[in-house]
């Protein structure tokens, strides 16, 4: 054979194959069968393949005049076969997509849940607030002494004061006699304030702390009484802090957990511990200040109880009240969470009734 | 204490609708819980027109008239000199109402029917007219109408919240007083009340006044600082007028006889408490004001007996306690309605004595409230003057003669002279956050004060007696600050000062435990700390010995919960018993302990798992019982920051509660005991009521709280493929899995393993069972060969076959 006729006989049959294929191309119907056929020609031991792997034997010439044809063929080809492919591929997933049954109105598969107390929410609402406005969390025994309950906090013995706080005591008496005082047992804490003096005692001023935490009063149990209940107390100390700091930061904290719009009422009260003491109300959530049952017709409802801290209690634990001034405050975390959720009975927070915490997500 | 309106009015120019006097008080530290009206006293009184008035038949001093009330006429019996025809007077018909509780009936009188009848002021419980005799009216009064509207007085009674500092304002004038300075108004001055202020124009003469007959004697200055005695001859005891007796019964008291009246209306007057002894019933001359004596006691006018000890003030006469000083006074010294001398105490006596005597007797008297808190002693004379003066006008006898009054003797050991408050306007001012003028502040603080001195930049203050709160400049801050309101005060922003709060790893700890059993499908448990003594029983753990409380609330709330457990099982119980069988709960709290004679608290972390887990049914993942396992892996998986851990059988602690074969204690690597898990005790569930198998958990968070490891560095991921094989042993079924686990761990190459099942059936043979180990292979350096991992394999299983007794089981 001559070179030329060589190369007119593998134009012949390069041709004819790629004929064959673009027409078997038209025919196949499915994926395997395209598979199939890319194999038969273009696979590695397919037909175009092998034959143009026999193109290096033909003269340079006639290899230059047929290699890029060739390869463009080849390349055609291998396009329709991947257009064919995707077409198919298509065609095949609207076919799964047509045929899947299923009732998406089925419920789902529910992820193991469960939820935090309301109280704690509250309490780590409050935190949170007052975390942002510096405060640090700090704790304290719930079995305190006579001292650090009262008498520290400017509650002497036999004062009419101490009719505030209706007090669980222990059977056991502390072990030393100096935390004794006028009643030598131990008690549960009738306020979280003893925290306050077991840090000024432990810390120097300035000092900003929360301690929130459980509280005990001995009294009766109804449906807005609880012998069991939790309070977030604050305390600030530095120089020069005065009655209108503590208006201004508590009239942002309760915005802060009411919302921007609330409104507040301050006004004096009395608590032994603080001087001048003050308390905060919040205009009435549910009626606006028109006055409803829950506000007893007044407008407002009652959230804070605050003050300066009395110049006997800084002396209490050595700080020199000419020098430090401060101020402390403390809500009850139960009547926020009654508000917040319109509980009616502070009872529920403790019969862990499944249906009730599965309420607040 | 309950404010009469009216009778603030006595002291106070006001006429601010008690709706809005009682916001002004809340604006000024006194909160009203409550406001009463309270109506004229009477009803079904109206106006007649008397037609005519005939001599009673029967009766020289009674008459017989002819009253029409607008529409019928009728014919009532009168016994007063005034009744004349044609005149309008008050009628109470047939079934009205007196202010005396008295109710009209048809009635004979002497032989004649009396159809109702005409009333006095006094009977209607008015203010007397200047004569005795029936009321009568102006002739332009129409027939007919209501008196209760034409004539009646209505009150407001103010349930006002008098909080301790303020034992000057638990009185009348007191919080007239207040109000006074509030309003810049001046007081009206002290009169006798409204209700004699007329009869009392007819003062008696000043007879003879008889000397007095009893030496006062004070044992105990300290507690008695001043003691006044006056005496009176000549009483008539009896009923107070009708007056005095609304008076009374408008701030909740019940009237007794006139003398005890006078003695409460001063104290709710003025705020001094009083006492009244009938003078014939006292033995010796002298009254002694002394500590009770061991084995004294006195039978007080509660009709109670009560045992006085050491530590008791008592008065005493000459045989023994005749009253316990400024509590409550004894019945037989007391006035009766045969009294006709009587001594009449104004004390004062000191809070703290007051106090501990009423609170160790459990007497709480409108006498204890007041000296505990704080009497002037300024306003003893006071009170003892007014008292006389009422005492005088209003306990005479029915021939006219005044009672006669000795000189009061006035016993004052001591005299508390109160230093000056002094104090810059400026330093009020900085306390306040305000920018009062210094004449503002000085202004302010003279309307309340004794008296005010200006010294150059500073004020001195006097405080009035009856104030013994004023102490220190901040008490006079507050003082400015209520009067001028705290709704001046301005609002400062936060004093932000930029301050990383400090983390608290207990916080750290809490909330992470309650993120990740959240996470688990725990729901969060709030309980009582307080048990009965039949949970602590149905714990079943003796060796627990709970915190008692000395005054419990009750007997079933005696205890301090010795473990978090017995509130879950309280809470599961309680959910069970709801139709709630599947739950998860788990609480974060304080648990008690008496340990070495101390009370100990710590804080704790526990949970229940009861019935099935997911709690409600699905019809694609489906519930299964809640295990041993489950427990085992909520604790692991909790417990995975601590490093390893330790599972130790015990029974000892919270351990007891749990089943002996799944149950067991935690501990560190140290063997330091953290806590406990497994199933609940059989026994256990039992007394609680549980029906369903229950597991549980328990930790001691202050032993996890302390400084937990250091955050472990960061480990490099292999980037070479792990090889994972399958090794299916058998082995004896007394074989533990850790005893396993232990001849893996060095295996060469293995990264981890995990036990993919545990099977045991008739296949395997009678005492074996069958583990399947997932195995996987992978180094950091390098990838692994194919016969590297078989040899490692090998040697693992000929270990397992060594220590274990294991076989490989063909598959």
């Amino acid at each position: 054979m001559t070179a030329k006729t060589d190369s007119k006989a593998w134009k012949e049959s390069w041709e004819t194959r790629c004929r064959e294929a673009k027409e078997s191309l038209a025919g196949h119907a499915t994926l395997e069968a395209l598979e199939a056929l890319r194999l038969k020609y273009l696979g590695r031991k397919g037909s175009l393949t092998e034959l143009l792997k026999t193109l290096k034997d033909l003269p340079l010439e006639a290899r230059r005049e047929l290699g890029g044809p060739a390869n463009a063929q080849k390349e055609e080809i291998l396009g329709l076969i991947e257009a064919s492919r995707g077409s198919l591929e298509h065609q095949s997933r609207e076919r799964e997509i047509a045929g899947t049954r299923l009732d998406p109105t089925l419920p789902g598969v529910p992820s193991p849940q469960g939820y935090r107390h309301p109280l704690t929410q509250i309490i780590a609402e409050t935190a949170d607030i007052l975390g942002r406005l510096g405060f640090s969390w700090a704790e304290g025994p719930l079995i305190e002494t006579n001292y650090y309950n009262f008498e520290a906090l400017n509650i002497p013995a036999h004062h009419p004061a101490r009719d505030m706080f209706d007090t669980f005591y222990l059977k056991l008496a502390p072990k030393s006699p100096e935390a004794a005082g006028e009643h030598g047992n131990l008690l549960l804490r009738t306020h979280t304030s003893p925290v306050q003096i077991r840090r000024m005692e432990s810390a120097r001023p300035p000092l900003r702390i929360i301690s929130p935490g459980r509280v005990f009063r001995h009294e009766a149990v109804d449906a807005t009484h609880s012998a069991v209940f939790h309070q977030v107390e604050g305390l600030y100390v530095d120089h020069h802090v005065t009655l209108a700091d503590l208006k201004g930061t508590l009239h942002a904290f309760m915005q802060a957990l009411f919302g921007p719009k609330t409104r507040t009422r301050f006004r004096p009260s009395f608590f032994p511990f603080t001087e001048p003491s003050a308390e905060m109300d919040v205009q009435c959530l549910f009626c606006s200040g028109s006055g409803c049952g829950l506000c007893k017709r007044s407008g407002w409802l009652e959230i804070l109880g605050a003050g300066l801290v009395h110049p006997n209690v800084f002396k209490a634990v050595d700080y020199d009240p000419e020098a430090w001034s401060g101020f402390a405050f403390g809500l009850g975390i139960e009547r926020v969470a009654m508000l917040r959720w319109g509980i009616p009975d502070i009872r529920m927070f403790y019969q862990n009734d499944i249906r009730f915490l599965e309420q607040f997500p | 204490m309950k404010f009469s309106y009216n009778w603030l009015r006595e002291f106070l120019p006001i006429d601010l609708p008690a709706d809005d006097l009682s916001r002004r008080l809340l604006l000024l530290g006194f909160e009203v819980s409550d406001i009463q009206t309270l109506g004229p006293g009477f009803e079904g009184v109206v106006v007649g027109h008397i037609l005519e008035v005939h001599k009673h038949p029967n009766a020289d001093r009674l008459w017989l008239c002819r009253v029409t009330d607008g529409t019928s006429e009728l014919s009532i019996v009168c016994g007063a000199d005034n009744v004349s025809a044609g005149a309008r007077v008050p009628v109470a018909r047939v079934g009205a109402r007196l202010p005396n509780g008295r109710s009209i009936e048809r009635a004979k009188i002497r032989g004649v029917e009396s159809q109702g009848m005409i009333c006095s002021s006094a009977e209607l419980g008015l203010a007397p007219s200047a004569h005795d005799g029936i009321l009568v009216l102006p002739p332009e009064t129409p027939v007919g109408a209501d008196a209760a509207s034409l004539l009646g007085e209505t009150d407001a009674v103010l349930e006002v919240e008098i909080t301790p500092n303020r034992p000057d304002c638990l009185s009348h004038l007191g919080l007239a007083r207040e109000l006074s300075i509030h309003f810049d108004v001046a007081l009206k001055p002290l009169s006798l009340p409204a209700g004699i202020r007329s009869s009392a124009a007819s003062a008696p003469a000043a007879n003879a006044k008889p000397a007095p007959s009893r030496r006062i004697e004070i044992k105990d200055p300290d507690a008695c600082s001043r003691y006044i005695a006056r005496e009176f001859h000549g009483l008539r005891v009896g009923p107070s007028p009708v007056w005095l007796a609304r008076r009374l019964e408008s701030v909740g008291l019940r009237p007794i006889n006139n003398l005890v009246d006078i003695t409460n209306f001063v104290l709710f007057d003025l705020g001094h408490p009083l006492h009244a002894f009938d003078l014939d019933a006292l033995r010796g001359d002298t009254v002694l004001v002394r500590p009770a004596k061991a084995g004294e006691s006195l039978r007080a006018l509660d009709g109670k007996t009560y045992a006085l000890a050491p530590s008791d003030l008592v008065i005493a006469d000459g045989t023994g306690p005749v009253a316990i000083a400024g509590v409550i006074g004894g019945q037989p010294t007391g006035a009766t309605g045969k009294t006709t001398r009587a001594l009449l105490e104004s004390a004062h006596f000191e809070p703290a004595s007051v106090r501990r005597t009423s609170r160790r007797l459990g007497i709480r008297t409108d006498s204890s409230y007041r000296f505990e808190r704080g009497t002037d002693p300024e306003a003893a004379s006071l009170a003892s003057e007014r008292a006389a003066r009422l005492i005088e006008t209003l306990c005479a006898p029915a021939d006219g003669q005044a009672p006669l009054s000795a000189d009061p003797t006035d016993v004052r050991p001591r005299r508390r002279a109160r230093p000056c408050i002094e104090v810059e306007p400026e330093r009020i001012n900085r306390i306040l956050g305000t920018s009062l003028p210094a004449q503002t502040v000085a202004g302010l603080l003279g309307r309340m004060a004794e008296s005010v001195t200006v010294k150059g930049a500073t004020l001195q203050f006097r405080p009035p007696s009856y104030r013994a709160d004023l102490e220190t400049p901040w008490d006079l801050a507050e003082e400015v600050a209520r009067h001028i309101g705290y709704d001046q005060i301005p609002q400062e922003p936060s004093p932000v000062r930029l301050h990383a709060p400090k983390p608290n790893p207990t916080q750290t700890l809490m909330s992470s435990l309650r993120e990740k059993l959240g996470a688990w499908g725990f729901s969060e448990a709030y309980s009582y700390d307080f048990i009965s003594a039949d949970h602590r029983d149905r714990l079943g753990t003796p060796e627990l010995s709970p915190v008692e409380i000395l005054n419990p609330l009750s007997e079933d709330q005696a205890l301090l919960r010795p473990t978090l457990l017995v509130s879950l099982l309280q809470s599961a119980s309680y959910n069970s018993n709801r139709g709630a069988r599947n739950v998860r709960l788990f609480e974060i709290g304080k648990s008690y302990r008496v340990e070495n004679g101390e009370a100990a608290e710590s804080l704790g972390c526990a949970g229940i798992l009861t019935g099935d887990f997911p709690r409600t049914p699905h019809w694609k993942r489906k519930p299964s019982p809640s295990d041993f396992f489950d427990v085992k892996g909520v604790v692991e998986s909790l417990l995975e920051p601590y490093g390893s851990l330790r599972f130790v059988a015990s029974q000892n602690g919270d351990a007891a509660c749990f089943h002996p074969k799944a149950g067991l204690a935690i501990a560190t690597e140290r063997g330091r005991l953290i806590g406990a898990a497994g199933l609940l005790h059989p026994a256990l569930l039992q007394r609680w009521d549980l029906r369903e198998p229950a597991a549980a958990f328990c930790l001691d968070l202050d032993a996890l709280a302390e400084p937990a490891d250091r955050p472990r560095a960061f480990a490099a991921m292999s980037p070479f493929p792990p090889i994972v094989r399958d090794l299916s042993i058998t082995v004896d079924d007394g074989v533990s899995y850790s005893e396993i686990a232990a001849c893996l761990k060095d295996t060469e190459s293995l990264a981890s393993f995990d036990p993919v099942d545990v099977y045991t059936g008739s296949e395997i043979g009678a005492g074996k069972k069958s583990l399947t180990l997932r195995l996987t292979f992978l180094r950091q350096d390098r990838t692994l060969r194919d016969s590297e991992v078989q040899a490692s394999l090998n040697g693992a299983l000929a270990r397992l076959e060594k220590a274990c007794g294991a076989a490989l089981r063909e598959s």
